[in-house]
């Protein structure tokens, strides 16, 4: 018999467990390819875990709401992190050619307008359709379709 | 997929494959405990802030009118919630008396930036205008929507028809082009024709040109500070 009963504390934080092991690392990875920096990247999501974490017994759904406080949080730091070059000792690349594209592919996506990064990344990384990208972004999905071409514009123009 | 798409796509994985994850489910529950542990130096601390702001706000109120530049613009202005039936909501930046920056007062909210980066970008609805900070950088740093009757510039050229989609979030602007070194000063006025507010366009200044529009919904904006000889120091795009 356990005579021990969990605090207010720990019934509080059932589950939180599970959710932080199958939701931490991605967020980081994907907050990362956002802000071009990982330190930044464990930052925002630390933070948002916390926010999560303290609406915990009332969130019905806490991967979207997750989803949407990680970006934003990106979208407030990404206006102070300006540092393009940030994000080049996340990549290795192995060839001359892949310097050269790596280099510019971080330059031009840390450059783009947020709204335009986070799309490509959504959808070249997490692989979600336009409805999702809106979703995620709290924007139309007709927006999210421009973005993305404008985005691939610029990036085949610097890759030239 | 194209090669590029193909090219992005790697790109984006290996990149983050290799971010590691530098906390653990420990440290946020440990935040959060800590967060809501009371603490008995927060009613103090409390208590010795709302006192600073008190005092804060009566120093405020006895040197009001003192004369200082911008006295001017903030003359008639009033600086609260946003309401249509106001005759003036707008008060676009004041000086920060505790640095060298400006803060975005209540039409908005906390930012603050730096007085040679701020910019004020204007945009017409009806009766309602978004506001926009941007920086050297090109970065956004604060936006607000005020409400206003009209608006009237001396130099320049604008207004082009707008779309206007009812949060001032997106789309439309004031298109200044040629602008004249230094002479420029934007008016705005109220629905009685009296000016409101007025900024000299000194150095930083405006603005913004409509960009394409996407099939008729709300479009794109890029907005431009141009300096006094007309380049370009700072582009922002709004989605």
């Amino acid at each position: 018999m356990d005579l021990v009963s969990p605090g207010p504390g720990v019934e509080a934080h059932d589950g939180f467990d599970e959710f932080f092991r199958s939701e931490a690392h991605a967020q980081v990875r994907r907050a990362a390819l956002l802000l071009g920096s990982e330190a930044e990247a464990n930052d925002v999501v630390q933070e948002a875990l916390v926010r999560v974490l303290q609406r915990w017994r009332t969130l019905d759904h806490p991967g979207p709401y997750l989803n949407r406080v990680v970006l934003n949080l990106c979208r407030d730091r990404s206006r102070r992190v300006t540092v393009w070059h940030r994000l080049a000792p996340l990549f290795a690349p192995t060839s001359q050619a892949a310097v050269s594209d790596a280099g510019v592919l971080d330059d031009v996506l840390l450059s783009l307008p947020y709204n335009q990064r986070a799309a490509v990344v959504l959808r070249f990384w997490g692989g979600h359709s336009n409805e999702e990208i809106a979703e995620q972004l709290g924007c139309s999905t007709g927006s999210v379709g421009p973005w993305i071409d404008r985005a691939l514009t610029r990036l085949r123009k610097e890759l030239e | 997929m194209t090669d590029l798409e193909q090219l992005l796509t790697d790109h984006l994985g290996s990149a983050a494959a290799g971010t590691r994850l530098t906390f653990t489910v420990d440290d946020i529950v440990g935040r959060v405990e800590r967060a809501e542990r009371p603490s008995p130096a927060k009613g103090r601390l409390v208590f010795a802030v709302a006192a600073c702001v008190v005092a804060f706000a009566g120093f405020v109120l006895l040197t009001a009118g003192s004369g200082s530049e911008l006295d001017a613009v903030a003359q008639g202005s009033t600086v609260g919630p946003f309401d249509p039936a106001d005759e003036v909501v707008i008060r676009a930046v004041e000086p920060n008396p505790s640095s060298d920056s400006y803060i975005w007062t209540a039409a908005f909210g906390i930012d603050e930036v730096d007085p040679l980066d701020s910019v004020n970008i204007g945009r017409m609805g009806p009766a309602e205008i978004a506001s926009f900070g941007v920086d050297d950088a090109g970065e956004l740093v604060c936006r607000g929507t005020v409400w206003m009757r009209s608006i009237v510039c001396d130099e320049g050229v604008g207004p082009k028809p707008v779309q206007f989609d009812g949060d001032g979030r997106d789309t439309g602007a004031w298109v200044w082009t040629n602008l004249p070194g230094g002479t420029a000063v934007v008016h705005f006025t109220d629905q009685n024709g009296e000016v409101s507010w007025q900024r000299p366009v000194d150095d930083t200044a405006l603005f913004a040109d409509t960009a394409d529009n996407d099939g008729g919904q709300p479009c794109a904006c890029t907005f431009l500070a141009i300096d006094d000889d007309g380049t370009v120091i700072a582009r922002h795009e709004i989605e």
